[in-house]
């Protein structure tokens, strides 16, 4: 149970946070803001089973990364679907084809270099994926990020390592073809 | 060298972002969400309870329907019980006490 919280007062507390950790995953800013409502819809839906194990802040955090990777999931199975070919060489040659995300939140002089870093993001494993967007687009800490995966730190740890490694190899190979 | 340089340019590149609010009109149109989300919880309520109140009369009505039944068969003769008790009255229909001659 949430205590002396209204719905109301949890959607003006989460609602940019959410909003942004969407944006982060998804890429696109409607698809974004329709995460963001199911996520609160989830919340709202789901509010009485809330046993306040871990803090409101988290566990809606938890809601808003699995509800964004639905989504990306969903999003791949339909391409995968509509146009074959398009998403088995999307898949085979992990290249920088696809479309440039310009992050609102990102300063002027970093426009073109973090649209690059997000097409890179975009291709690491899932876990490697979340613990990164976490931590540099949501700006939480790897103790946080610990708690919304529900890891010890040592794996976030890890996990961070492991995804700024695969970063800078797909960096290197776009910077060697450029 | 210089690859090198871009590269770790590229990863520094999120270190100065700043959260994006909620566009305009986001609450407004998630409270419209959930206002009928909550429509349709309370039409499903009342559906399952009129769904329920039916079954539970239905049963009621068979159940009633059954023990009546039951009740009119015990107190009814089957016609073939009535047509054995006609033809046979308790005595032997084949004379055997007669004499030899």
């Amino acid at each position: 149970m949430i205590p002396d919280q209204t719905f109301e007062d949890i959607v003006y507390e989460f609602q940019d946070r959410v909003y942004n950790t969407c944006l982060g995953f998804l890429k696109n800013e409607e698809d974004a803001r329709d995460a963001a409502q199911n996520v609160f819809i989830r919340v709202y839906r789901n509010m009485e089973k809330f046993k306040g194990e871990s803090s409101l802040g988290t566990w809606i955090y938890r809601i808003a990364v699995n509800t964004s990777l639905e989504e990306i999931r969903k999003s791949k199975r339909k391409k995968r679907i509509t146009n074959p070919m398009e998403i088995d060489s999307t898949l085979e040659n992990q290249n920088f084809q696809t479309g440039y995300f310009y992050h609102p939140g990102v300063e002027l002089e970093n426009k073109e270099r973090s649209a690059i870093l997000f097409q890179a993001i975009d291709q690491l494993p899932e876990l490697q994926k979340v613990a990164f967007t976490l931590h540099k687009v949501e700006g939480l800490t790897y103790e946080e990020v610990s708690k919304v995966m529900e890891k010890s730190l040592s794996s976030i740890e890890s996990l961070m390592h492991r995804a700024k490694l695969n970063l800078r190899s797909k960096l290197k190979e776009y910077y060697e073809d450029k | 060298m210089k690859i090198n340089e871009e590269i770790e340019k590229t990863l520094g590149s999120l270190d100065q972002i700043s959260r994006v609010n909620a566009p305009s009109g986001f609450s407004e149109e998630l409270f419209q969400k959930v206002s009928f989300v909550r429509q349709s919880n309370d039409v499903w309520y009342h559906r399952l309870k009129y769904g329920i109140a039916a079954m539970i009369v239905i049963t009621l009505l068979n159940g009633y329907i059954l023990t009546k039944s039951d009740l009119l068969y015990e107190s009814q003769e089957t016609p073939i019980e009535s047509l054995a008790e006609d033809w046979y009255d308790g005595s032997d229909l084949i004379e055997y006490n007669y004499e030899i001659e």
